[in-house]
């Protein structure tokens, strides 16, 4: 049961997904099978396209990943909800994504930077020089013609996978927080371009990962020496639960180390009538929380973060509709819209306050990131700090 | 008895586990009684203090009674935070 408030997105296909304990891809099919009377067929190895939809009382079993897709009739659903609560599995509806297709015709010139201009990027004297910027995310495409040229610190905490971004998103990420100030193509898009960037892959090419990945992640940056860290990922909370204890210990401990925590609200509000509370990890009190703004410098109508009981409401916001970025090759440029693209843009100008700045780090670097905010006029509370500002 | 078995491992999760901040020069002290109680070790990401392993969903009230160990959870899923059907692959 997560807080999400959009209605229809995601959309379930009236399938099953059972997620296994870690390794037990087998002897969790023949408990479904014993159990609730589910033939599990393994998925073809290599295969790319999805598994053909199961019927009820069949199911696809996915030893890699220890999940299995199922189709169940009401008598196996209810069976299955019991077998899962007893014995620890997690069952959710089978969610229908949708391709990343264009949903704006790309701006043109200055127009695609347009979060620049408005939090005083391009007039900025700063380019984060000497401050190193992690970016936990896909990876990066690291041949990239606006970062080949770089000297990128790399590391991957996916197993089996290299740091190379398959999926774009790292890529467009890394490409906000320090991009550089003449890419190849179009219009400046990137904010540190002076800035070390530490490229961490903590989520596979479908953008999937777990918290084990992620805190590996923060781990390997902290002891970079990396200032700012970029996580722009994150998992819906239950309304009204807390956030993870263990993550505000390690976000607390970054601090203490030099380091701020930067991580998107998420997306799943539909403005004005429905705003969802901030996602885990934001929403811990020591991981500065992102929200997106739209080119009216209003919240975007995803946007997450309200003013309620506990910390459900953002730290600061930031642009994030309508952003132009890096792809990887062959694509090379993208624009990319979500309280994702918010996030780094938040920890580009952290780089250019962190070397305006030397003396402020952790905490101090936090505070003067708010500090510089400008607050938006009637929506004080609700926009935490205001919107993000370049020195 | 073979199915019994497999039922038990169902319930084995990932976990990550927050030491304490005195008990953080000692962390390895830590791992060592963790996995006395049931965690199988995986990882020690000492810069932010914490322990990474699997766990049967059984044994972690006994890994929050560990001296020294401040937060027991369950690993989460994540996913990216682009809106979907907002990026778009065009060149330009």
């Amino acid at each position: 049961m997560t807080a999400s408030c959009a209605p229809g997105w995601p959309a379930c296909t009236g399938r099953q997904l059972v997620l296994l304990g870690a390794g037990t891809a087998r002897a969790g099919a023949a408990l479904l099978h014993d159990a609730i009377g589910v033939r599990l067929t393994p998925a073809e190895e290599g295969a790319c396209a999805a598994p053909a939809a199961p019927a009820p009382g069949e199911g696809v079993l996915f030893e890699r990943l220890d999940a299995a897709l199922v189709g169940a009739d009401p008598d196996q659903m209810r069976a299955l909800a019991a077998l899962a609560h007893a014995r620890g599995m997690t069952v959710e509806p089978e969610r229908v994504l949708r391709a990343a297709a264009v949903r704006s015709p790309l701006p043109d010139g200055a127009h695609a930077s347009w979060g620049l201009e408005a939090t005083g990027v391009l007039a900025s004297r700063y380019s984060g020089r000497g401050v190193r910027v992690a970016i936990l995310d896909t990876g990066l495409d690291l041949q990239h013609p606006d970062f080949a040229r770089r000297a990128v610190r790399s590391k991957s905490f996916v197993p089996g996978l290299a740091v190379h971004d398959r999926n774009g998103h790292g890529t467009c990420c890394a490409g906000i927080a320090c991009g550089p100030d003449r890419p190849r193509r179009g219009a400046r898009y990137g904010i540190a371009f002076g800035a070390e960037p530490y490229v961490a892959k903590v989520l596979d090419d479908d953008a999937h990962g777990t918290d084990g990945s992620v805190i590996a992640g923060i781990n390997w940056a902290v002891r970079q020496g990396c200032s700012v860290i970029s996580i722009s990922l994150g998992t819906p909370v239950s309304e009204g639960g807390g956030y993870s204890r263990v993550y505000e210990r390690i976000a607390a401990r970054a601090l203490a180390a030099g380091a701020v925590l930067i991580a998107p609200a998420g997306n799943s509000s539909q403005r004005p009538d429905c705003i969802s509370p901030v996602e885990h990890p934001a929403n811990c009190p020591s991981v500065l929380a992102v929200g997106a703004l739209n080119q009216n410098l209003a919240p975007a109508s995803f946007s997450n973060g309200r003013l309620d009981t506990g910390k459900h409401v953002v730290d600061i916001m930031a642009p994030g509709t309508a952003m132009r970025s890096c792809a990887p090759r062959p694509t090379l440029y993208q624009v990319a819209s979500g309280t994702s693209t918010a996030a780094p843009f938040v920890a580009g100008i952290a780089a250019l306050l962190a070397e305006a700045s030397p003396n402020a780090r952790g905490a101090a670097l936090r505070a003067l990131i708010l500090k510089c905010a400008r607050r938006l006029p009637g929506r004080a509370r609700a926009d935490g700090a205001g919107v993000v500002r370049a020195p | 008895m073979r199915l019994d078995h497999a039922v038990r491992q169902l319930a084995r999760v990932n976990v990550a586990v927050a030491v304490a901040d005195d008990s953080r020069d000692s962390i390895r002290e830590v791992a060592r009684a963790c996995r006395a109680v049931g965690l199988e070790h995986t990882g020690t990401l000492d810069d932010v203090g914490v322990l990474t392993g699997t766990a049967l969903l059984e044994v972690l009230p006994e890994l929050r009674g560990v001296p020294g160990v401040i937060a027991v959870e369950v690993q989460r899923p994540f996913r990216t935070q682009s809106v979907p059907g907002a990026a778009c692959g065009r060149r330009d």
